[in-house]
């Protein structure tokens, strides 16, 4: 926690319509910060701090902190930004409006480089490897020269598929996002609905529909399992040797968010980003401009490392389907993907690795990385076209639909031998 | 009841009170729940003392808990009410032979006898003071759960179709906890105050040995909570909480222990770490965590 001077004085709290104005201020600060607020944060402000004695400062800051805050993950720039705003210094006293007014103005790339030193100081376990350059990692992987050559030779065969988000091509995508939901929908809930074809008998309607005769249960009435939905979470690799290939993916990504299904999408490449709910209201066109330009090698231990341990309770577990686009270029340590990979394995229902070279002549899936990564994958396939994302989406609902035990003996049996040729378009036995 | 409580400083008082160590930011997280009448939805990692909120307030404010424990498939009849079927049906066998109309012996058997309260009710029609309602891992019920309880949180009110509405005559303190296993709704949160609560400091975590285990010995309880300290920074599955810290403690004074040695931790490492994956990591790593506990 940040220690306050206690010379700072809350220079508003003098007189009540300040004090509202600096709240609503504060509030439009930091949803413009992007922390995640209430509607009607500022009012449940207001109710707080009449309850309390706004003159103690650390109160003051508690109660905006129990009224206003709903993640964790917002805290650091909270306290980051409520020293900025309230505590500025009496001999520089300005205004905390004007103060606040000062700070809205400000450009985005701020709030980028706030919200990154905020991370530094978290993370730090994960820094050494993320300061590592792509120079050292063409070392580190032997086998990358000639997954270059490969790369190189085949350069620019998938043009034709990719490159023009043509209007066919984004209805195409749109029909695939489309169908993505009923295929995912396979699995059964705890939760009973009424149904006459049910396995369950329901007593509350059963004795209801008695009355009509007098006590005695002539109708069974039934409930059955509700189906529901499969999570999936998508982690997509936009380092740059992603970026010819990802990019109708991405376009499928950010079609399939904006329906009802339970998707969530991640972007990495040295670092992971959340993107599900800044892509849910935009069009492809603006979406284009925000993928971030990632130079250097991809570190997709790390980011699958901190995938799980920032977003693994929430994400992860027995109905979530994780699906990985890369093409396995790890230039981090091969030792750190496996165990990841183990991890994302151990707590989810499957684990889908797309590659997008894998239909190019001569690929084999060699690099160190992914053929660590491989032992734990369920589906390793292709997504270079649409063609292939529809063969996803069936390899998709048998996953969804399958049991775990099936599962569980394919992963020992993975384990204890080869794959049996690298294409395998799904190691899905049903 | 909260009208005993009137600063900051008196929930401070109460909670010390009960032996729960807790900082400011916590106390005036209570404080503002129980003056404003708003839920409080506490979230954090498993085992630092979530659901005790819940239970110190009831005992501090000298009131009932009542707790919904929440998981997945919990509906409405094992929240809310559930009509007592059986005695229901064994009602209209022996009504058989009497003349009341079909119109009386439904309203007969759908009266207050034969309705069996769940703990949701059981918070609303409690009839002598507020009691404290808590809702212990909201985040393993579903949405629909969900969005049934915010009717409940937002008016203290249900309806129950034969009876008609029912709202509260002592507004329940609620208290949420949530592991984030998923998040909640926005709706849900926001008719809550949010409560965040992290690992404890070092001094946080040897007041609350203190006040939990006041037979630990001075030296071992400072050893356990630098041991622990240092532990939660190495890279684990699951970061051991205070709950286990406790528990630990607990251990070492059955094992009579005065001091923390490789041979002691190695026996009882399974009360602090509870993965195979964790426990091998924990021990390459214990010369150097347990220097750091050992050492000052």
């Amino acid at each position: 926690m940040t220690p306050m001077a206690d010379h700072h004085d809350i220079s508003i709290a003098r007189r009540d319509e300040n004090l509202v104005n600096a709240v609503v201020a504060f509030c439009r600060l930091l949803l413009e910060r992007g922390v995640k607020l209430h509607a009607d944060a500022s009012q449940t402000v207001m109710c707080a701090l009449a309850e309390i004695d706004i003159t103690q400062q650390q109160d003051f800051r508690n109660a905006l902190l129990v009224a206003l805050l709903q993640r964790p993950e917002d805290r650091p720039l909270f306290m980051y930004l409520f020293n900025a705003f309230w505590l500025v210094a009496p001999s520089r006293s300005r205004r905390p409006i004007e103060n606040a007014l000062g700070l809205l103005g400000r450009p985005l790339d701020t709030k980028g480089s706030l919200q990154r030193s905020n991370d530094e100081d978290q993370k730090s376990q994960s820094q050494g490897t993320l300061k590592r350059g792509s120079g050292s990692a063409v070392e580190a992987e032997p086998e990358s020269g000639a997954f270059d050559a490969v790369h190189a030779a085949n350069r620019g065969k998938h043009i034709s598929t990719i490159d023009d988000s043509t209007d066919q091509q984004m209805a195409e995508l749109e029909r695939l996002a489309r169908h993505l939901g009923p295929l995912l929908a396979t699995r059964r809930s705890r939760r009973r609905v009424a149904d006459r074809r049910g396995n369950f008998p329901d007593p509350h309607k059963m004795l209801r529909s008695s009355l009509r005769y007098g006590g005695v249960p002539v109708e069974l009435q039934r409930t059955s399992r509700r189906v529901t939905r499969t999570r999936l979470v998508v982690l997509c690799d936009v380092s740059r040797s992603m970026d010819e290939y990802a990019s109708l993916f991405l376009q499928f990504a950010a079609a399939v968010i904006r329906r009802p299904w339970k998707v969530e999408v991640f972007l990495f490449a040295t670092e992971l980003r959340r993107v599900t709910r800044s892509w849910m209201h935009q069009s492809w066109t603006e979406l284009k401009r925000m993928v971030p330009d990632c130079g250097g090698g991809t570190q997709i231990g790390a980011c699958v490392t901190n995938f799980v341990h920032d977003y693994g309770n929430a994400l992860l577990g027995m109905r979530t389907i994780v699906v990985i686009l890369s093409d396995g270029l790890e230039t981090g340590d091969p030792a750190q993907l496996a165990s990841a990979m183990e991890q994302l394995r151990r707590r989810s229902h499957a684990v889908v690795w797309l590659n997008p070279l894998l239909h190019l002549d001569g690929y084999e899936p060699r690099a160190a990385g992914i053929a660590a990564a491989l032992k734990y994958v369920d589906l390793f396939a292709p997504a270079h076209d649409i063609a292939s994302l529809w063969e996803l989406l069936r390899e998709l609902r048998m996953l969804a639909g399958r049991g775990r035990g099936s599962l569980m003996r394919q992963l020992a049996r993975l384990a204890s031998n080869d794959f049996g040729g690298h294409r395998l378009a799904g190691v899905s036995g049903s | 009841m909260s009208g005993a409580v009137r600063s900051v400083e008196d929930v401070e008082a109460l909670l010390a009170r009960s032996h729960y160590v807790g900082d400011r930011e916590i106390a005036t997280a209570i404080f503002l729940a129980l003056r404003l009448h708003r839920p409080l939805l506490v979230e954090g990692h498993a085992g630092v003392g979530k659901t005790e909120i819940a239970k110190t307030l009831a005992a501090a404010l000298d009131t009932e808990l009542i707790r919904l424990q929440c998981y997945e498939g919990l509906d409405v009849s094992t929240a809310l009410y559930e009509w007592n079927y059986a005695k229901q049906i064994l009602r209209i066998r022996m009504e058989e032979q009497s003349s009341q109309s079909a119109v009386e012996k439904e309203a007969l058997i759908f009266s207050e006898p034969y309705l069996l309260a769940r703990p949701l009710l059981q918070a609303l029609r409690h009839a002598s003071a507020s009691p404290v309602l808590l809702i212990d891992e909201i985040d393993r019920a579903d949405e629909e759960f969900e969005a049934f309880l915010l009717e409940v949180l937002s008016e203290y009110q249900v309806t129950i179709p034969e009876l008609g509405s029912i709202s509260a005559k002592h507004l329940p303190y609620v208290v949420l906890t949530s592991n984030r296993i998923r998040e909640l709704s926005d709706a849900l949160k926001r008719r809550c105050l949010y409560l965040w609560i992290d690992y404890p400091s070092f001094e946080k975590e040897l007041a609350i040995i203190h006040a939990r285990l006041p037979e630990t010995e001075e030296s071992l309880a400072g050893q356990i909570c630098r041991f622990m300290e240092a532990l939660r920074e190495i890279e684990l599955d699951k970061r051991p909480g205070i709950a286990e810290t406790l528990d630990w403690g607990r251990a070492l004074c059955e094992l009579n222990g005065t001091s923390l040695t490789p041979e002691v931790i190695r026996s009882t490492l399974g009360v602090v770490v509870k993965s195979k994956r964790d426990i091998e990591h924990v021990q390459g790593a214990l010369p150097g965590l347990l220097q750091r506990a050992v050492i000052e």
